[in-house]
């Protein structure tokens, strides 16, 4: 019976969402002061006056919104390659771990105006910290990937 | 490295090319070079047993223990 799902179907289907989700945040980029003006008129008019930070906290999030999904791309590409355990994808991992950081630190301090920003603050706390760990293991597996080249 | 790979004294000895010598065993050259050259990082029982067999000889003429000064 043949096999649906592959792995290289879901290599696929995770560099498609990937860009697609660039793509949005792109658009989000460029449509953001007409977006978040009807948002904040239309649901939560009490907050208008806080349009400006509102953009400030969005623009300063795309940029490692946009530097992490590029890394992505570039880590995707790498394993559809089939160059999986090699120093490169460890540094493209721990960018992107530092790069939720980053994002957490932005929401942290959005959390001071609009105190909902903390759970995004956690999630990307979160996702920093897992994406650490996955950093560790790709790390662990080039020194044995090495080692194994090296077993005559 | 502690650990130094005598193989290109008893190729000299058993009058044998490195090619040949890989092909016997049944590894590639590649491999082979990887071993004369000093850059293993471990050799397994199975590639210690063939060389032995193949050059007529113990491990200990292939492989010897130098202390790190």
């Amino acid at each position: 019976m043949k096999k649906r799902w592959t792995e290289n179907r879901s290599l696929a289907f995770t560099r498609w969402c990937t860009r697609i989700v660039l793509a949005l945040c792109i658009v989000f980029g460029a449509a953001a002061s007409p977006l978040w003006q009807w948002f904040l008129t239309s649901l939560r008019p009490e907050l208008t006056a806080l349009l400006r930070l509102f953009l400030i906290s969005s623009y300063l999030l795309l940029v490692p919104a946009i530097a992490a999904l590029l890394l992505l791309l570039r880590l995707l590409r790498n394993l559809a390659d089939g160059t999986v355990f090699v120093p490169e994808n460890v540094v493209l991992l721990r960018g992107i771990s530092w790069l939720c950081a980053i994002a957490c630190g932005i929401c942290a301090a959005s959390a001071l105006y609009y105190p909902v920003f903390l759970l995004f603050a956690g999630a990307f706390g979160l996702m920093a910290l897992l994406l650490n760990a996955v950093k560790n293991c790709f790390g662990q597996a080039v020194a044995m990937q090495d080692e194994l080249d090296l077993t005559v | 490295m502690p650990i130094i790979v005598n193989l290109d004294v008893m190729l000299a000895r058993r009058k044998m090319s490195a090619g040949e010598l890989a092909e016997r065993v049944g590894i590639t050259p590649a491999n082979l070079s990887i071993l004369k050259n000093q850059k293993a990082k471990a050799v397994r029982f199975s590639t210690l047993e063939e060389l032995c067999r193949v050059l007529d000889c113990q491990p200990g003429d292939i492989l010897e223990y130098q202390k790190e000064e």
